[in-house]
């Protein structure tokens, strides 16, 4: 076993050694450096293995002397992970830099060392003088190396964090020399025990001269301004190797200190302080134009987090290894976002535009570094950050918690907002680029494969093997991008259809909530994929990102635990995010999509917080919740999964990510993802709502709201579908609409509202995927989404015109297909509620449906041919095979309902007692109001409308047929030429008609939302004027404003 | 605060506010520099005050009868001033030394880009 002096001598020695080997060559230079960082890596990870293995924790006495007489250094775990974190940075950092002549020469080398010898002195020190002393070490490495290269404005950022740096310092030194005039001991563990004994008056502003040095070292709220400016003036390189040496030594010596802290009145300011950073920092960030700045502002929020956690550390709210888990994430993150950022160049964000799109491996890097630093699974930060928020509930800390989470969703603005840029263009963008070293992708591949050691916590949560291994086999599908498309698409069939097979008889039960959203989901992918034989892949990776999405939900629906559920959930929306985002206009749309699910999320997440701090730790225990924590918790899980089901009021992400999703992803996103939010209610949310309701006692049902929500956006959102030029934008719009339905379904709350709701949610997926797919084929062929450019393809493309007639038959809800049996059984059940005046909006809504369903056939298929496309063929055949899958059932279904009805009523007869919808013989439905026999109508209908045809074709004249040719244009100028389509503005009236309710009030809010919340951020960076003396000034009145608060009470 | 090193402690309190105010009032960056060293002189002056007693001696055994003499070497042990505060003294001397150079270099280096020396020249980098 080495000794761990070793880890803080060695590299001293060759500091000073490498200018006297220099003369030997700068190869020998290079050499020695790398491998003394190596050495320190063996040497600490062999350590951290022997700790991990229950080693003694290893403590060092200087020159023989026990403390407090000698200086001691310590080596636990934390410390041996923290060393050996120093150790991989700087080594890749080395790597990084060898290019940089100025970093790389003899005089940069020998401060890169320094700079490890300091924050290894730092982590591991036990004395507070010695712990002065290696501050100062780190400091003067910093402001040295941040001014080679990069000449002005590196100077100009590492003069003012000098300033401020040196006040800090001061400061510090000040609040050392006092407390050792207090205590008689520099003894970090000898001083604890001695303040905590007696803490003497006075001892108060020592600590606070202490705790602002501190807050200045640690870039925290109101003295980040410099540390900002650094990581915008100088060399990322060199902020990767700070922020895996001196930031987290900084960090870990505060946390240290923390003991001193210990009943003191300074313990709310070290939690306010590191919150109040978090969110203002993050604040600022949406604002910025510059990507090195933007991490500035992240690293310090980052920084922020971690510090308010700390005096839960203390009281044992949250274990060490919690945040030890957010340290280790942002490390590796943030250092392979900066070199990347180094690797691209580019400063203004707006630069970023399609960058990397030749460099595969880069932009999977850049991605995974994104998701692990606003905390998505599988990435240590979401663990971190889960076990946090638990740990925060248990001890009854809602609004930390609410504050917590507000911050973290502004993490997402700009960081999805910085990927929104990278992805938009990103098939334009191709032009030659500089070649790569593999020096300088050393460190963003390596700390992003590390970042991967989180999975061992998602199998532990997901216990779900199946799922693992489509997750799996997923990962393996984006790196092997060489395999063609297609072949992927049939890789992801057989992977579905083996799960299919695996789950088949067992989980995959209509009768049962998850079998039928599992059956739901598993078809749905199998449909896709199977289409995707057909058309190109979006993008090289689509298929494995898609199959990852696929793995996370059925993750989502086994998994009994809370975390599991919720982890399946996050990964659920960010591969779903990457897949609307790969085509060709995505970028915008799928920003605004992840924005929303990410808010969506959090509500989630806020619920299960409440849950969790009521002591429940499963999907099953839900149940045991009452009172007031039922009702916040059934509330906050309502409101998210309203918000992912797009209800009304936050639907207006919706509409262009279904419309710009690549064409294989809309029938899935409507069809499957559209309904994980409906699982949400009916597994999660509906187990609480009975004491939910309750609590709130007779006075106030909380269901209707989420009735009236659902009855808005079926209503809303197929009034708007009406007035669509566009296919997808239609279809989209009714998606929307369809799932208002399911939700009011569900509000009901009595057998007859979920019967309906439930087949509704096995309808919709079979008819709205038939339409997307047949009008994927449309598009895939005619090369445009918008009706003026389509018209007269039923000759062209029988199959698909068969496919749409039958999808919108059902989805009009009209006899004689499976959608009127849905519509029947929810107006039963809003009548048996007795809410009959939502009955009578959700009738007249459906009339409205049956303006956007004919639109739908009227516009593609019938009407006159163009003659561009009069040589246009059928839609591929897997295509053409995918819908006529989803045919089979929607006529099964409306000859049998109950093959599919009595499974559901099984269903709910589990949570709600059997319901008053009685079946008569194979066809007939009997309820409260009235009879419905399937085979009755069907014939009936059939009967009436071949009659009708047959009139049409015997009576009156014969119908003269006019081609397009047949138009004479007589001398006038004619309009813009999609106006002259037969079906353009078809609804112009009625469009008059409701122009009052048309205005976009909803899109109006988000946008001043979005205004007013950029206005403050833009107004509140001003605080960071740029000048040196200021940053000082602020310094100053940290200490009178906490002075004056904390001695006062 | 303690017996007869009131003016000492007074003296240094009064350099390091000196010295603070020169950095946070003072445009030309030599004069910042100059406000930095002041204080930091006050702040080991403060650290040595602290650990000054009068009337007693340094910590310095110059008999060596005193180390078989336990019971004298305790009594003497009493009369003593601690040693700690000026061996950080001296540390915290070696590393201003360091930082002033450092600072001073900058100094140089920031007036050879902008031919002046008023630190609100340098400030281009905000919000």
């Amino acid at each position: 076993m080495v000794s761990p002096m070793l880890l803080i001598a060695v590299p001293l020695a060759v500091a000073f050694l490498l200018p006297v080997i220099d003369h030997l060559g700068r190869t020998a230079t290079r050499v020695v450096h790398l491998a003394t960082l190596a050495f320190g890596i063996v040497v600490a990870g062999d350590w951290l293995y022997r700790l991990a293995g229950g080693a003694a924790t290893a403590e060092i006495l200087t020159g023989g002397w026990p403390p407090p007489f000698g200086i001691n250094l310590r080596l636990g775990t934390a410390e041996a992970v923290l060393v050996l974190l120093a150790y991989l940075t700087a080594f890749v950092a080395a790597l990084y830099l060898a290019d940089r002549e100025e970093e790389s020469n003899v005089r940069g080398t020998v401060i890169q060392t320094v700079l490890v010898v300091g924050a290894i002195g730092l982590i591991m020190t036990r004395d507070l003088f010695n712990t002065f002393v290696f501050l100062e070490i780190s400091g003067i490495g910093t402001y040295a190396l941040v001014v080679f290269g990069r000449e002005k404005s590196g100077l100009e950022a590492g003069f003012k964090y000098m300033v401020l740096g040196s006040v800090a310092s001061i400061f510090v030194l000040l609040g050392v020399a006092f407390l050792y005039k207090l205590t008689g001991t520099l003894n970090l563990d000898d001083m604890a025990g001695k303040l905590s004994q007696a803490m003497v008056a006075g001892s108060g502003l020592i600590l606070l001269l202490l705790l602002v040095g501190m807050i200045a070292e640690l870039k925290l709220f109101p003295l980040n301004g410099p540390a900002i400016d650094l990581y915008d003036g100088a060399e990322p390189g060199v902020m990767a190797l700070l922020v895996g040496t001196t930031v987290n030594a900084v960090f870990y010596t505060f946390a240290k200190m923390t003991a001193l802290y210990e009943g003191s009145q300074w313990v709310e300011a070290i939690t306010v302080v590191g919150m109040l950073t978090f969110v203002i920092a993050n604040l600022f960030a949406i604002r910025q134009k510059k990507v090195r700045r933007m991490l500035g502002y992240s690293s310090s929020a980052q920084l922020g987090l971690l510090v308010f956690l700390l005096p839960f550390v203390r009281s044992g709210e949250i274990l060490a290894s919690t945040v030890g888990l957010l340290v280790v994430n942002h490390t590796l993150a943030k250092a392979a976002l900066l070199w990347l950022a180094g690797i691209e160049g580019n400063e203004e964000l707006d630069g970023w535009r399609g960058a990397f799109a030749t460099r595969p491996l880069l932009r999977v890097g850049l991605v995974v570094a994104v998701l692990a630093m606003v905390g998505l699974p599988p990435f240590p930060g979401f663990w971190g950050k889960w076990h946090a928020l638990v740990g925060l509930a248990r001890g009854g800390h809602p609004w930390w918690i609410t504050i917590l989470l507000l911050g973290s969703l502004l993490e997402f603005v700009y960081y999805f907002g910085w990927l929104r840029r990278v992805f938009d263009g990103i098939q334009e963008r191709a032009e030659a680029l500089r070649p790569l070293k593999w020096t300088e992708v050393a460190g963003v591949v390596g700390f992003t494969v590390l970042l991967f050691f989180g999975v061992r916590m998602l199998g532990e949560a997901w216990g779900s093997v199946a799922a693992l291994a489509l997750a799996a086999v997923g990962v393996v599908l984006v790196l092997a991008s060489v395999i063609p498309g297609r072949m992927q698409a049939a890789v992801v069939l057989l992977a579905v259809a083996a799960t299919a097979w695996r789950l088949w008889g067992t989980q995959l039960v209509l009768s049962d909530f998850r079998g039928l959203i599992l059956t739901v989901v598993l078809f749905g992918a199998m449909v896709v994929s199977l289409a995707g034989l057909g058309l190109p892949a979006p993008r090289k990776s689509y298929w494995g990102v898609f199959l990852i999405l696929v793995g996370s939900i059925v993750a989502m629906i086994e998994t009994t635990s809370l975390l599991g559920f919720f982890a399946g959930w996050e990964i659920m929306t960010w591969s779903s995010y990457l897949l609307v985002s790969s085509s060709q206009k995505g970028s915008r749309p799928a920003f605004l999509y992840m924005v929303f699910s990410g808010g969506a999320g959090f509500l989630v997440l806020g619920g299960l917080m409440v849950a969790l701090g009521g002591g429940v730790q499963t999907l099953a225990g839900l149940t045991t919740l009452t009172g007031a924590a039922a009702l916040s918790a059934w509330a906050l899980l309502a409101a998210g999964f309203a918000v992912k089901a797009a209800a009304w009021g936050a639907h207006i992400w919706a509409p262009d990510a279904y419309a710009e999703s690549p064409d294989l992803f809309t029938p899935f996103l409507s069809g499957v993802i559209s309904k994980l939010p409906i699982f949400g209610l009916g597994v999660v949310a509906a187990a609480i709502a009975a004491p939910a309701i309750s609590y709130l006692g007779r006075a106030f049902d909380p269901t209707h709201i989420l009735a009236w929500v659902g009855g808005l956006t079926a209503f809303g959102m197929t009034l708007l579908a009406v007035f669509q030029e566009d296919a997808k934008r239609l279809l989209a719009y009714s998606s929307v609409g369809q799932v208002g339905y399911i939700i009011l379904g569900l509000a009901v709350m009595s057998p007859l509202g979920w019967t309906a709701a439930l087949y509704h949610v096995v309808n919709h997926l079979l008819f709205k995927g038939l339409l997307f797919l047949a009008v994927a084929g449309v598009i895939y062929r005619v090369g445009s989404r918008q009706f003026s450019s389509m018209g007269g393809l039923i000759k062209r493309m029988p199959f698909s015109f068969v496919s749409v007639l039958i999808g919108i038959i059902a989805l009009a809800g009209v006899p004689p297909l499976s959608g009127f049996a849905g519509k029947w059984l929810l107006y039963e059940a809003l009548m048996e509620r007795g809410w009959l005046l939502l009955t009578a909006f959700m009738m007249f809504s459906s009339v409205i449906a049956f303006l956007y369903c004919f639109r739908l056939i009227h516009s593609i298929f019938l009407g006159q041919l163009k003659t561009v496309h009069r040589d246009v063929r059928e839609a591929p055949w897997p295509l053409i095979t995918a819908q006529y899958l989803l045919v089979i059932p929607i006529l099964v279904l409306s000859v049998r309902p109950r093959w599919l009805l009595d499974p559901l009523q099984r269903l709910v007869a589990d949570r709600f007692g059997s319901s008053t919808l009685q079946a008569v013989g194979d066809n007939t439905l009997v309820s409260s109001f009235g009879y419905f026999n399937a085979i009755a109508i069907l014939v009936l209908v059939i009967v009436l409308f071949v009659g009708l045809l047959i009139f049409l074709l015997t009576a009156g004249p014969r119908a003269k047929k006019v081609g397009p040719l047949d138009i004479v244009y007589a001398g006038e100028v004619p309009p813009p030429p999609e106006e002259l389509h037969y079906a353009w503005a078809f609804f112009r009236p009625y469009q008059r008609a409701f122009q009052p309710v048309l205005r976009g009030a909803v899109s109006a809010f988000w946008r001043d939302v979005a205004d007013v919340s950029e206005a403050i951020a833009d107004a509140g960076r001003r605080f960071y004027t740029g000048n040196a003396q200021t940053y000082v000034l602020y310094a100053f009145l940290l200490v009178l404003a906490l002075a004056g608060i904390g001695l006062a009470r | 605060m303690m017996a007869g090193n009131e003016l000492y402690v007074a003296t240094a309190l009064g350099l390091i506010f000196i010295g603070l105010a020169t950095v946070t009032i003072k445009r030309n960056l030599i004069k910042m520099v100059i406000g930095f060293s002041v204080a930091d002189t006050g702040v080991n002056l403060l650290i040595v005050a602290l650990g000054w007693f009068p009337n007693r001696t340094a910590p310095i055994i110059d008999d060596p009868s005193l180390l078989s003499d336990r019971a004298t070497l305790a009594v003497r042990s009493a009369a003593i001033v601690d040693p700690v505060p000026q061996a950080l003294v001296l540390t915290a001397i070696v590393i201003g030394v360091g930082v002033t150079a450092l600072m001073l270099a900058y100094v140089i280096r920031l007036y050879a880009t902008e031919g002046s020396l008023d630190v609100s020249r340098f400030g281009r980098m905000k919000w």
